[in-house]
């Protein structure tokens, strides 16, 4: 009996080892693909710093910028929706048009831009390149000729950009959400791989931001500050790690596996040619760039993703937990859909960078990092209480992988500060370091924990995108 | 020394790490603040002293020349301002700065620094002109970096010296210049000017068809008809997007002799050229074209039908009584174009 008893503790003792090993070891990997694309990112505002003034852009790329239309789907946005639109209208492009698709709003988004725009039916001649339902009628206005509304049966996000989509007239389209704030000179500056490279560009993704805590008149963020909700400004951290160096990083080496559906420059050809927008996902804005990457990766055509550092597009976080929670289930478990939807890329060198690098970091950091995680948070503290793992090392492993946590999220900041510096003061910046520090003890646990729930959505196929209840940006 | 205190050594190094980035960061910032402060005075004094020479202001070039060795706030400072004046006062500011030694100064930065700062000083010699500003800028062609080379030719266009076109191909072809949106804009501008040049260009083997299309597309605004028997010969060309071009310039030079080729290319295998020439045929306004146009109606690519229902409602009344009765055909596609042609060109 004690020999059985022995065994079995003997056995226990090997699981709690092995569990608490797979844990540091995907942990450490983890932070190095963290530091690898720091170093990425740091290398590349070094070598391609932001062109500070808007005039500076306005002189050197105007003449060359090609014409650009903006895709905004609305729904239910009576509230907003006028305002957002007069800010895209007053862009500083030289040639781009707005198509606004109101897709089957039960409000009255579509009676406020007729009246607000003194719009009328009108027509115009579009293929239907890209699957949508139903279009009921198109109105555009005399008074703002860059403005054409679409209206549509209900359809979704996807529906509703592969309706603009097809009766966009211009080369590039850029995807964006009605309720976003873009920055006056976003579409010059993401416009650049396009005009540097036209032959190759099929996709630019920009910086997106948190609006929460900035001074906000006209639709316009007419002064940067740290938000004053805690959640908030956690959030405008990751943000910054996620988009200044992760995204920033991974477009360096050609292996950026999506654009946010809040801004993204596409070649309209090329998103007709993988068939538009995918139905049935809410990761519709990754679905779009793996197909794009699989689409030209099997021609063997030569093509590029860029990715532009600096902020183009603001965009309001949650500041309550259960909005955050259901936004953060619902982003994972639209990676997991593109994921597995593509699991013939993972890791597949025909795939070359995008199969190796891309796929590998969503396998490790998004489909196997938050279930060991959250397995590393349960078990191991129970298996130190059962005397089964040394304190000691429990404790320095902590420390450590809280130490590479800090330096990536001060990383970050030190990547906006270098070559950004958007926000205004030393205040601020003081105040986000403190978020740098602070995410890392429970904030990061518990976005875990929301993202085993998306994994946990996606396995048993829930649908859905949930209620994502908007405060509206407060102007000043 | 034990796995332990190697882990304990790793998670304090990183955390002092942090610390320590921290505070660097908030010291850099806190000085940045200052520097700022006084580079926005610097830039003010340097504005007043240039409004100062532009209301000939005794001494005012004095004021200037305590900060004409800084080359980067100089040529901020005279890039934005001499985009706001023109002629005798453009030219009186710029030689006076000449004579301060400005030029040399840029020049001496041109060699060194941020690519930020050697792009603005570019423009800012592309501005003052003169044989130093241009044989440095000539150099710069020259430098490791893309954007500079392309900022070079760029600014040496800007001051009045692009160079020939033979050049600017040259520089293509040998990858010193990537053909891009801005090469293209800028071939335009020095095909406009020697359109003669141009054609002599397009009798070289080693262009790509890319190239040879950008060359073509470029005739097509010099307004020239000499270059026309060119066009007409390229539009038969074997690949598809020199085909293109040829077609389109035709198209925008709208001279007589390219209707034949254009018709030509409303049979062409692929659709980016019967598009070309659809728009070319309504562009140019060949009303004897009306009939290809109504058979591109029926095109199976929407594009082609979209480019000659719009052609057609260019044309005129002639064109509009094609799509009508094309608008009351039998035929599916030709039908649905050409009602949606005339519906959309109506409410526009």
């Amino acid at each position: 009996m004690n020999g059985l008893l022995h065994e079995a503790a003997h056995w226990l003792v090997g699981v709690a080892e092995a569990i608490a090993v797979a844990v540091i070891v995907t942990g450490l990997l983890q932070n190095l693909l963290y530091l690898w694309q720091l170093l990425l990112a740091a290398r590349a505002l070094a070598q391609d710093p932001s062109i500070g003034a808007p005039a500076v852009l306005w002189r050197r790329f105007a003449d060359a910028a090609p014409p650009i239309t903006l895709m905004a789907p609305a729904y239910n946005e009576a509230l907003t929706i006028v305002e957002s639109i007069r800010s895209l209208l007053a862009l500083q492009y030289p040639n781009f048009e707005v198509i606004v698709v109101n897709d089957g709003s039960k409000d009255e988004t579509l009676k406020v831009l007729v009246e607000a725009f003194e719009l009328t039916p009108t027509h115009r001649h579009y293929p239907l390149a890209a699957p949508c339902a139903a279009i009921r009628g198109l109105y555009a206005g005399a008074k703002q000729p860059r403005l054409l509304v679409i209206d549509k049966e209900n359809g979704g996000k996807a529906d509703a950009l592969n309706a603009a989509l097809n009766l966009s007239r211009a080369p590039i389209v850029c995807s964006m959400d009605a309720d976003s704030l873009l920055e006056p000179d976003a579409l010059l500056r993401a416009v650049r791989p396009f005009v540097d490279d036209p032959e190759r560009t099929i996709a630019v993704g920009g910086t997106i931001r948190i609006a929460n805590g900035c001074k906000i008149a006209f639709g316009r963020v007419v002064e940067v500050g740290a938000p004053r909700n805690v959640l908030a400004l956690l959030q405008t951290v990751e943000y910054l790690r996620a988009f200044l160096m992760a995204r920033l990083a991974w477009s360096r080496i050609s292996a950026l596996t999506i654009i946010s559906g809040a801004f993204g420059l596409f070649r309209r050809q090329a998103v007709l040619d993988v068939g538009g927008y995918s139905h049935g996902t809410v990761g519709e804005d990754m679905e779009l760039v793996v197909k794009l990457h699989k689409h030209y990766r099997r021609l063997g055509k030569p093509y590029r993703i860029g990715f532009t550092p600096e902020p183009v597009c603001w965009t309001e976080a949650p500041e309550s937990w259960s909005v955050l929670a259901r936004q953060r289930a619902r982003w994972h478990r639209g990676a997991l859909e593109t994921f597995f939807r593509h699991r013939d890329m993972i890791l597949n060198p025909g795939y070359g960078r995008i199969g190796l690098v891309g796929f590998g970091h969503i396998l490790l950091v998004d489909v196997l990092g938050p279930i060991i995680e959250i397995f590393g948070y349960v078990l191991i503290p129970a298996f130190w209480l059962l005397g089964l793992l040394s304190a000691d090392y429990l404790w320095a492993m902590l420390a450590v992988t809280f130490g590479f946590g800090i330096v990536i999220s001060v990383g970050a900041l030190a990547l906006e500060e270098a070559e950004l510096r958007r926000f205004p003061d030393a205040k601020s910046l003081l105040i986000l370091m403190g978020a740098a520090v602070l995410e890392n003890f429970g904030y990061r646990q518990i976005n875990n924990f929301w993202r085993v729930r998306g994994a946990w959505q996606f396995v048993t196929g829930a649908q859905g995108w949930g209620t994502m209840t908007r405060r509206g940006f407060k102007t000043s | 020394m034990s796995p332990l205190a190697i882990i304990w050594i790793t998670a304090l190094v990183l955390i002092a790490l942090a610390l320590g980035w921290m505070s660097g960061l908030i010291v850099l910032r806190l000085i940045n603040e200052r520097r700022a402060g006084r580079l926005a005075a610097d830039r003010r004094a340097v504005v007043e002293g240039l409004s100062a020479l532009l209301r000939d202001v005794p001494d005012a070039i004095d004021a200037l020349r305590a900060y004409a060795h800084r080359a980067r706030l100089m040529a901020d400072v005279l890039v934005e301002f001499q985009g706001l004046i023109r002629g005798a006062d453009q030219e009186r500011v710029l030689s006076q700065l000449r004579e301060i030694g400005l030029v040399d100064v840029l020049v001496a930065r041109l060699e060194r620094g941020s690519r930020a700062g050697r792009l603005t000083v570019l423009e800012a010699l592309s501005a003052l002109g003169g044989e130093t500003a241009r044989q440095a800028m000539r150099r710069a062609i020259g430098s490791p970096r893309p954007e500079i080379r392309m900022a070079a030719v760029k600014a040496l266009a800007d001051n009045g010296n692009p160079p020939s076109i033979g050049r600017l191909l040259d520089y293509a072809v040998g990858g010193e210049l990537e053909p891009s949106r801005l090469y293209a804009e800028l071939l335009r501008q020095v095909a406009a000017a020697d359109p003669a040049a141009a054609m002599k260009a397009l009798e070289r083997a080693d262009l790509s068809p890319q190239l040879r299309a950008l060359t073509l597309d470029a005739l097509g605004f010099s307004g020239d008809y000499q270059v026309v028997p060119l066009l007409i010969a390229f539009a038969g060309h074997a690949h598809f997007e020199v085909r293109t071009a040829a077609v389109r310039a035709l198209g925008r030079l709208q001279h007589p002799a390219g209707e034949g080729a254009i018709g030509r290319a409303m049979e062409d295998e692929s659709w980016t050229v019967r598009s070309a020439a659809a728009e070319a045929a309504g562009a140019a306004g060949f009303s004897r074209l009306a009939a290809g146009l109504d058979r591109l109606l029926g095109d199976a690519e929407w594009w082609v039908r979209f480019r000659a229902g719009e052609a057609l409602f260019a044309l005129g009344v002639e064109g509009r009584a094609v799509l009508r009765l094309a608008a009351g055909s039998e035929r599916p596609l030709a039908h649905r174009a050409a009602e949606l042609a005339l519906a959309e060109g109506d409410a526009t």
